[in-house]
């Protein structure tokens, strides 16, 4: 079935709103496809979900029913890609953009689940790390989320038990009653990357802490049988492109999330930026919460993670 | 044979009606008590939510079977009025009803043998997901037989019109 | 793109004829997918992720609730509560009616069983006050719009669902003209009744013996009252989710059957068959437009729709007259859970490129679809009210007129252009 897409042209889904970096970097591989192959190869992208849920788009690469994507992790589809979602993984990007470079330990971890699953991983792109953002506050040590009584909106297993960790009651809310329940007090707080928390919660945030406890990567991957029936030249510059615009996004990606966090301090949010004494503290936590974690991802995920992040 | 099939269908009944009541009762009350342990005991479990969501998922499927059973699946009033325009009417879209029906078996079939391959897993329960992508296979297949049904019924009034007619 | 257009036609075609809808979307989908190339494996995992939402149990909490209250006769309480309150004034009886349905509608989720419910409970007692069966007939009808304005409504979750909206917000967005609606609606009643001196009104018995009757009305509808306050009190107030609501709402709803003594087994067991059927019905719908929609997105046809119409004109008061235009002639064809499905996703880029917010458009869709129920050929609420009260639609629908021309019409115009009537509430009980 992939072959047929060979003669029409591609599509790739993002998830993150049209003109951001996150949707930049897309149509800029799209674009440097196109000239690298001479136009042979045409890419479409549609950012902001347009595809469909990010899980959808996973799955319709895996089934080439999609070429290509920019997506989030899905750990429905193995759930040895929750790795990805470890609490301080990295706590920094210069680390987390080592780690997930090719050749990096995370890098290394995740390439074989993803050609297992049937989609190529052509390189991450770091939407951000997510902070904390809440309507009560100020957060600066875990300690003051269950002092201050704060109900998290937690969205996967990780920040879940991270939370709990710390004493925190945990809420389950969709996205997109969020902003409401934030509103209305059904929830207090939710851990979201600047990009996230600025475009679509900025109204009902008053405080937010640089916690950086999830290093968010976003896969660039296209369809595994697609990519291995294209001849050589098509492949060296869908990589050559891909290499290229991930490079110039991912440097980006450290400054404009500081610019998010700006245009919040700008508008009245209370903006606190952790020193590293205080992040220790939360790391602390974040430790602990992998005990539990490891009944998620495994002993074996968890043991080389351990190995790596502690070294 | 005749009986068996007035058997089966019987049984088959029962069971659907035990279907909808179970999920829907199940799915509330797994909210309320969600809600509850929530506003007052500051516990609230991701795992509850999974659950219901699940069986609401079957819940929908199974209401679809009876609509099916029941010939009341939200339709138009239509444009044929008067016999025999209505009774062939009914019955070609039975016909296309079944044809779609069967596309739909496939594509589930697909869709389960695909979730039992990748040995897919609810993130959660961490319960093999195939148990809640089998809803479309099971119920896909029920549908089809319900439209059988009524499609040998619609051919039966189609040739007892003639038959009237003749006579 | 050209075959794309054709196949939505040949899909609506389908409908028309008299084919069930979920087998027209479906086959159109199918269709697409073979014009279009694509691997149709993405049919059914589509389809599961978009069911496994949370939010859309809402739905089913809500219809449960509804067929709940049913069983244990609690809409029969809220008639004779707002009897007690407004039934001694000229034309009481009415606005009995209309607030019956807005009280209802506000619990019930949709607009047939508000219809079916107080048209069975509040119509004999209309004849009996001198009120034609007819007009009486064509009210209730026309109250059932108040049904999916007045929160919880069921449209406004499908609304909520397909264009990632808040559920909450949309419940509030509608709102706003509903209250209009009950407003106009008063007035025209009272037009009405002013000029027919038959219409009798309830003898008074003296303030302090109505003042009596007003708080026993009140005790005895105390029970069913509290389930709108409960529900909208819960979800603006911070308690719980409007999926949450809905759920708390149907306990509630049990605890009082059982309480009042209303309920039994049979009607419990009942309620929950129906909800599971109701559901299945209008779900398993939403399962292939959710696919067809995927389709036009991945053809940019809903940007093609909005650059089309952006390129016809400029003036944004006559696009929005078009498009209003447009929803009217689809509410004329089509039920409004069906129009609510295939217009939110078409028409969402071009409202967003007309500036107007999600929200608006949200209460726009409510108004505009749910007085469609009263355009024939397709009127869900002419012909609920017409199998209650047991007359044919020809006989009442020029009753009907009235409250379209002078209450929906004005008041879809109102929301159309007045962005603060749909978002005042939002904005008042959310912040
Ligand atoms: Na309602
Ligand atoms: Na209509």
């Amino acid at each position: 079935v992939p072959g047929s897409a060979l003669a029409r042209k591609w599509r790739a889904g993002g998830v993150a709103p049209a003109d951001t970096l996150d949707d930049d970097c897309l149509k800029k591989w799209c674009s440097l496809v196109a000239e690298k192959t001479g136009g042979k190869i045409k890419i479409d992208s549609y950012p902001a979900e347009q595809l469909g849920p990010y899980r959808d788009q996973f799955d319709n690469v895996v089934r080439g029913v999609q070429e290509s994507g920019l997506l989030p992790l899905s750990p429905e589809f193995d759930k040895r890609l929750q790795a990805g979602y470890t609490i301080y993984l990295a706590q920094t990007w210069a680390e987390g953009r080592k780690i997930y470079a090719p050749g990096g330990w995370m890098f290394k971890l995740l390439e074989p689940i993803f050609l297992e699953l049937g989609v190529k991983p052509l390189g991450f792109y770091f939407m951000g790390m997510d902070g904390f953002g809440t309507t009560k506050g100020p957060v600066v040590l875990p300690e003051d989320v269950a002092k201050l009584g704060i109900k998290v909106r937690t969205w996967n297993p990780a920040d879940r038990l991270f939370f709990q960790e710390m004493g925190a009651q945990t809420v389950d809310i969709a996205f997109s009653e969020l902003f409401t329940s934030l509103q209305t007090g059904v929830a207090d707080a939710q851990d979201n990357a600047p990009l996230i928390t600025y475009t679509f919660l900025r109204d009902v945030t008053k405080y937010y802490t640089d916690t950086n406890h999830l290093f968010e990567p976003l896969v660039l991957m296209v369809n595994l049988e697609l990519w291995e029936n294209l001849p050589e030249d098509q492949k060296k510059a869908l990589q050559a492109a891909a290499d290229e615009s991930l490079a110039w996004a991912n440097a980006k990606a450290e400054a404009t999330a500081d610019e998010y966090m700006k245009k919040m301090a700008d508008m009245g949010i209370k903006v606190t930026r952790l020193t590293p004494e205080q992040r220790a503290k939360w790391f602390e936590y974040g430790k602990k919460s992998w005990k539990k974690f490891e009944e998620v991802i495994g002993k074996e995920t968890m043991d080389i993670i351990r190995k790596n992040v502690t070294k | 044979m005749k009986e068996f099939i007035t058997k089966t269908i019987k049984y088959l009944h029962i069971a659907e009606d035990a279907g909808r009541i179970f999920t829907i009762v199940t799915m509330t009350a797994l909210v309320f008590i969600q809600v509850v342990a929530r506003i007052f005991f500051k516990w609230s479990s991701p795992a509850m939510e999974e659950a219901a969501r699940f069986i609401m998922i079957w819940s929908i499927f199974i209401g679809a079977v009876v609509s099916t059973r029941e010939d009341s699946h939200i339709k138009m009033g239509g444009i044929f009025k008067r016999e025999p325009g209505v009774l062939w009417f009914e019955l070609l879209s039975k016909l296309v009803c079944f044809g779609f029906l069967c596309v739909f078996v496939y594509w589930s079939y697909e869709f389960v043998a695909h979730s039992l391959r990748r040995n897919m897993s609810s993130i959660v329960l961490g319960v093999p997901l195939a148990v809640v992508h089998s809803t479309f296979l099971v119920t896909g297949v029920l549908m089809a037989i319900h439209t059988l049904y009524h499609l040998f019924d619609s051919i039966g009034q189609v040739a007892r019109y003639y038959k009237g007619a003749r006579s | 793109m050209t075959e794309l257009i054709l196949l939505i036609g040949m899909t609506i075609l389908m409908i028309l004829v008299g084919f069930p809808l979920y087998v027209s979307f479906g086959v159109g989908g199918l269709a697409m997918m073979l014009a279009m190339e694509m691997n149709s494996g993405f049919a059914i995992p589509a389809i599961f992720t978009n069911l496994n939402s949370f939010v859309l149990m809402a739905i089913p909490f809500f219809i449960f609730a509804g067929g709940i209250m049913t069983a244990s006769g609690l809409s029969s309480r809220i008639v004779e509560f707002a009897n007690a309150m407004v039934g001694r004034f000229k034309g009481g009886l009415g606005v009995v009616t209309i607030l019956s349905s807005a009280l209802f509608g506000a619990i019930s989720g949709s607009s047939a069983s508000a219809v079916a419910t107080i048209g069975m409970t509040i119509m004999p007692q209309m004849e009996k006050y001198g009120y034609k069966r007819e007009y009486a007939t064509a009210l209730v009808a026309c109250s059932g719009l108040l049904g999916q304005l007045i929160p919880p409504s069921i449209p406004m979750i499908l609304f909520g669902m397909l264009t990632n909206t808040s559920v909450a917000g949309c419940f509030l967005a509608a709102a706003g003209p509903g209250i209009l609606i009950i407003i106009a609606y008063a007035i025209i009643n009272y037009i009405h009744c002013r000029r027919h001196p038959e219409i009798k009104v309830e003898p008074s018995h003296g303030p302090k013996e109505s003042v009596k009757q007003a708080a026993l009305a009140t005790r005895r509808s105390g029970l069913a009252l509290m389930m709108p306050i409960l529900v909208l009190g819960g979800i603006y107030g911070g308690v719980f989710t409007p999926t949450e609501a809905g759920c708390v709402a149907a306990v509630y709803a049990i605890c009082v059957g059982l309480a009042t003594r209303k309920l039994n087994m049979k009607g419990f067991i009942k309620a929950a068959e129906e909800t599971a059927s109701i559901e299945g019905a209008i779900v398993f719908i939403m399962a292939f437009i959710m696919i067809m929609s995927r389709l036009f997105t991945y053809e940019r046809l809903p940007e093609a729709i909005a650059d089309a119409m952006l390129d016809l004109t400029n003036n944004r008061i006559i696009l929005l007259l078009l498009i209003n235009l447009f929803m009217i002639v689809m509410g004329m064809i089509m039920d409004d859970i069906s129009s609510m499905l295939i217009v939110a996703p078409l028409l969402y880029p071009l409202f967003m490129k007309l500036g107007v917010s999600p929200f608006q458009m949200a209460a726009i869709l409510a108004v505009n679809q749910g007085s469609g129920q009263m355009t024939p050929p397709v009127a869900t609420n002419l012909f609920t009210a017409a199998r209650v009260s047991g007359i044919p639609v020809t006989a009442f629908v020029r009753d009907c007129i009235p409250y379209l021309v002078f209450g929906s019409l004005p008041v879809l115009l109102l929301v159309t252009f007045i962005p603060e009537i749909s978002l005042w509430l939002p904005s008042l009980i959310m912040n």
